[in-house]
Parts: C-alpha cells; structure tokens; sequence
C-alpha cells in the first residue's frame, strides 16, 4: 500500500540527489536502481514489473532517458514542522511531480502524500518506452484514480498536482504532464522559459472560458506575475486586484470526487530544462525574478529558487510576501550519447526539430529562406513541427499532396478553424471555400487518421493505404506520423 | 491477442530464456544484458502485428539461443500465410481461373509471397 511508502527527506536537497532515486520504494524492496542479472530476480521483478520494465532493468540502463533531477522542498515558516508540499523524483522510470497539499493542519499533508504516493506508483509502472497516447491517458487517469483516494481517505482535503512522466518514443524523448490546480511547469529551452501549464483557478473563478476571454485571463495572469512594488499593485484595476486578492483559491483539486487532469505533451531537445514549481514560489517570486534565477545557472536550480522564495516569504515588506510550503523540481534533458545510437530515426528528427521549432516563448520562428526540406517517414517515422507560417506539405504516393497549416495561410474563406489539414490535390484556384475540398480542423489535442479507410472528404488515390498517417496538434504543434503505410509519407518543409 | 499483447508476450518469452540460461549458467550478466538491449531497441512499441512478424525473424541472428521464442512465431507466420493463400488460391479455383490459382500457389512453394 502507499502507506507503506516513507517519506521524502523535508528540508534542503540531499547530497545524491542528482538523476538518483529520492521517491523511495517500498520497504524491504531493492532500490530500483539496481540492475538485475540473477534468474531470481528476473523472477522477482516479473511478478511486479512489465517485461519491457524488467528487460531496462537487465539492460542495466540506470538513467535511460539521460535526465538529470534536483528537487528541493522547504516548509513554511508558519508551520516548519510540517511541510503540506509533497514531490517525488525518480529518474529510472522518469517521473518527477510537485504536490501542494490544501486543507489545514491536518489534512493538507496527509492529501499531497496520498495524492503524491498513489500517482507516483502508477507512474512508475508506466513503461519508458509507452506510447504518448497511452502515456497520457495513464497519465490522466491516476491523476484521477489519486483524487477518489483523497476524496475518501482525507475528506477535509485535497492538492495540487503538477506531475510529469518522461518517456521515449520512436527515438523522440517527451514530456507527459498532467496538471490540477496552480502548481506549474515551465521548460527553459535555449534563453527562453516558457510556461507549460495554465493555472487551475482563475480562469474557472471568473467563468472565463470563451477564447478572447482565455486571452485577456492569461493577460492578467501575467501582470499578477510581474507585480514587484506598491506601485504595481495600486495600478492594477478592480478585476485585476479581484484576482490578485484571490490568488490563492483553486477551484480544481486532487481530491474532488471528480477531476478532468490537463494533459500537455512536450517533445523534448537535448538541453531542455523542465521545472516544476508549487505556488510558494511563483507566488513569492515574480516572473522576471524566475526568469532571472533560471537564467543565473545555479549549481542546483531547484535549491536556489526555493531558497529565493523563502527568503521571500519571510520580507514582510514586499508586496508577494507570502508564508507558504515552497517546492521546486528541476529536470535536465542530457544531449544522448552513444547510447541512443540503435535508434536512428529519432536522432534525425531530433536534429529537426532543433532547427525548425519555434522558440518555446511563443515567438514567431526567424523568417529565413531556406530550400525545402523533404523528411521521408517511411517506416512509422514521425515528426514534429510548428504549423505557423508557411503550410507543411505532406506528400502521399502518386504526388498528393495535404497541406497542413494556419488556416489564415491557407487561405480558407470563413474558417473559425484554428488549425487545419487541406487536400490539395484538386485544387484549382486559391480561393478555397468551407465544403469544397477535402480538409480536417484539427483544434489543440486533437488527432486524425487519414487513409483510404476514413477518406472523410478527402479523395485518397489507390496507392494511399487504408489507414496511411496520423496528423496530431499537441501544445501548439502538429505531429505528423506514418503508420506504416504501404509507399510511404514524406513531409517537406521551406 | 492485440499486437501490443503479442509484443509483451515475445518479450515475455525471451526473458523466460534469459532468466532460464542464467540460472543453468548458460549465460553471463553481460550477454544477457546485450540481448535485453537489443530486444529494446527493435522492439519498441508501437507495433503492429505485421511489424512483430517481420522483427521476430531478427532477433535470433545475433543471439541463437532465442530461436525457441522466436520459431513459433515464424511458424504461425508461415500457417498464416498459408491459410491467406489456400483461400485465396480456392476462390480464384471457384471462380475458374485455374492458372491463377495455380501461380500463387507456386509463388507460396517458391517462397516467394512469404
């Protein structure tokens, strides 16, 4: 049982913790980063593990995903006894996670413990090398599976949840985040962080929820982030400082009876750092002071935030003043070594990626002219892209040809699409209208199967096979997969 | 029985050799570690049932001693193959077409539709 699950060490990182286990198993098991080499223990290991599991286990792979953690967890200095944040990081079945307990004195902790233990074993018997969909739908449902225990067992409580499982799949490292409630996850890639999550909060306390509505939230979202003085609270509005006041309320929690967990999937480059924080240190430090932190380069990143944040918390002065549980978890995404060289394919997506991705600050990507690109996914291959700017051509056999894209660059007359797939093997003219041709929306999260066996609109040619490829948008990307098709899917990109 | 089944099954299988040459000493630590390796690396969900069937074959070229996991899956790869084939083969028979019929069936005696 989670019971049976000790504790996280409390108080500053330990020595160790570096891409080390700090979740620890249960009693009387090995540590799970022993690699296994007796038939016994393939024995022993089968009775609870997957084969996959039990064949990384023998493969001695003790960090297989070349990922380097730091957490740190720091008690409030209201109550330094007792520390309602709860993390967990194991780097051999690539799991990192912040919790933030609500409920008071004896339930908060009780909550982000029970919600951290029971989502931590079923992410750990997620396999590494799972495939994303499956990945998230795990995800999710422990997420779920976590609040129906906190529902039950501690009913005066509940946490947070920002959790992250890292996985593997065809050759491309990715982050699986699930996220209830206002604890975050940001990525720094190259210079820029960005934050991954939304905050569970105000958008549901204002009802906000129509897109321009969405927009203006994450406007004042980012505002509250900034305020540093006096001043800057003065200056906001009423609706503004509304929300500043109410900071704190979440109305989405691990241990309502029913939750729907936010599911986000990053495709990871080498270099990219994940951090995950609870609110004592978002909400004491501003986004520039983060921003500022990261970009320092600390020895322990996670250390340093927590520590910034306390520091923080005990300025009665400052305006983010705020006595709370402060939390962070840092992931590094090592370049891979030789280690990874049996999977080819993923190291050439990898590479294109890293020349074509946006950079994750949302900025639009630099308009250099450059030839295009032709990627040849024959084989199960897939690729990630930004669809903003000019369309991605998707070439089938015989020379047909989608278009993915933008649809304000497609040129679709009265499209309130946001995204979209077009069939251009017809086209005659540039004025496409709705109903015309063959094209998908395709809205964030989405996926579509395309071949001869769900044509929809589209006029697939005989040489398509009956289910060819998969278009995805995930995070504001789109994921282009050949299944296995009989010729082939190519994908050039300007 | 999915393809993802069928995979963890082969997987299952293989680990079944392992754990039985390590314990009669048929095997050291570090072949056993190449050979979880390697099964990793090839076969790396997701799968279909026809990818399981075309990797399976390669598995044992390197490592002789997963032939056993590795000849019943070739085997039930030939028998249905055979039986695709017998059907096929009889319905182009009911259909008149003789010399059809009897062209894929040379293709299959041949070796060359498996």
């Amino acid at each position: 049982m989670a019971d049976n699950i000790s504790e996280i060490p409390k108080g500053p990182p330990q020595e160790g913790h570096v891409g080390k286990v700090v979740f620890p198993t249960k009693e009387g098991e090995a540590p799970r980063v022993e690699a296994i080499h007796t038939a016994e223990s393939i024995q022993a290991a089968l009775a609870k593990r997957s084969p996959d599991q039990v064949l990384e286990m023998i493969a001695g792979q003790e960090n297989p995903l070349s990922l380097k953690s730091f957490g740190s967890s720091e008690a409030s200095i209201k109550h330094p006894d007792r520390d309602e944040d709860a993390i967990a990081i194991d780097m051999r079945s690539g799991i990192a996670m912040v919790f933030d307990g609500v409920g008071g004195a004896t339930d908060g902790d009780k909550a982000s413990r029970a919600a951290r233990n029971l989502t931590a074993e079923r992410l750990n018997n997620i396999p590494l090398n799972t495939d994303p969909e499956i990945a998230k739908n795990s995800v999710r449902n422990a997420l779920q599976e976590a609040s129906q225990k906190v529902h039950t067992e501690v009913p005066g409580g509940g946490s947070t949840a920002t959790v992250v499982k890292f996985i593997e799949s065809g050759g491309q490292r990715r982050a699986i985040i699930g996220q209830v409630g206002d604890s975050r996850a940001y990525i720094l890639r190259g210079d820029s962080l960005r934050q991954i999550t939304s905050d569970q909060g105000l958008v549901s306390l204002a009802k906000l929820d129509k897109p321009d509505e969405i927009v203006e939230q994450k406007r004042i979202g980012l505002k509250l982030d900034q305020v540093a003085t006096p001043q800057d609270l003065a200056n906001l509005t009423a609706q503004e400082r509304y929300f500043w006041d109410n900071r704190n309320l979440i109305d989405k929690m691990v241990g309502d009876e029913t939750i729907e967990p936010q599911i986000y999937q990053v495709a990871l480059q080498d270099g990219d750092r994940i951090i995950l924080t609870s609110d004592g240190v978002h909400d004491n430090l501003t986004q520039a002071e983060i921003d500022r932190i990261v970009k320092s380069n600390p020895p322990d990143l996670a250390k340093a935030l927590t520590e910034k944040a306390k520091a923080r918390s005990q300025d009665a002065s400052h305006v983010r003043h705020k006595p709370d549980d402060i939390s962070a978890v840092v992931v590094d995404v090592e370049p891979r070594g030789q280690a990874s060289a049996g999977r080819v394919e993923g190291n050439q997506i990898n590479r294109f990626d890293q020349q074509q991705s946006a950079p994750p600050d949302g900025e639009k990507p630099t308009q250099t002219e450059k030839p295009p690109q032709v990627h040849d996914l024959q084989g199960g291959k897939e690729i990630t892209l930004n669809y903003e700017g000019k369309p991605i051509k998707v070439i089938l056999p015989a020379g047909q040809v989608l278009e993915v894209g933008d649809p304000r660059n497609l040129n679709i007359e009265g499209s309130d699409l946001d995204g979209i797939i077009i069939d251009r093997s017809d086209l005659k003219t540039n004025d496409l209208r709705r109903n015309e041709f063959g094209y998908k929306g395709l809205r964030e999260g989405e996926k579509v199967i395309l071949g001869r066996l769900s044509p929809g609109r589209f006029r697939f040619g005989t040489e398509v096979s009956r289910q060819h490829l998969e278009i995805s948008r995930e995070k504001g990307q789109i994921v282009i997969r050949d299944l296995n098709s009989k010729y082939g899917t190519k994908v050039e990109t300007s | 029985m999915n393809a993802e089944e069928y995979r963890k099954k082969l997987e299952l299988d293989i680990l079944k050799i392992i754990e039985e040459k390590l314990r009669n000493g048929q095997m050291d630590v570090e072949r056993a570690r190449s050979i979880a390796r390697m099964v990793l690396d090839r076969l790396h969900p997701p799968l279909t049932l026809e990818q399981i069937y075309q990797i399976a074959p390669t598995l044992d070229d390197h490592f002789a001693e997963l032939a056993a996991a590795i000849l019943p899956i070739a085997h039930e790869q030939e028998e249905r193959v055979k039986t695709i084939v017998t059907e096929h083969a009889q319905k182009l028979i009911k259909q008149g077409k003789i010399e059809e019929a009897t062209s894929v069936m040379k293709q299959v005696t041949e070796k060359k539709v498996v």
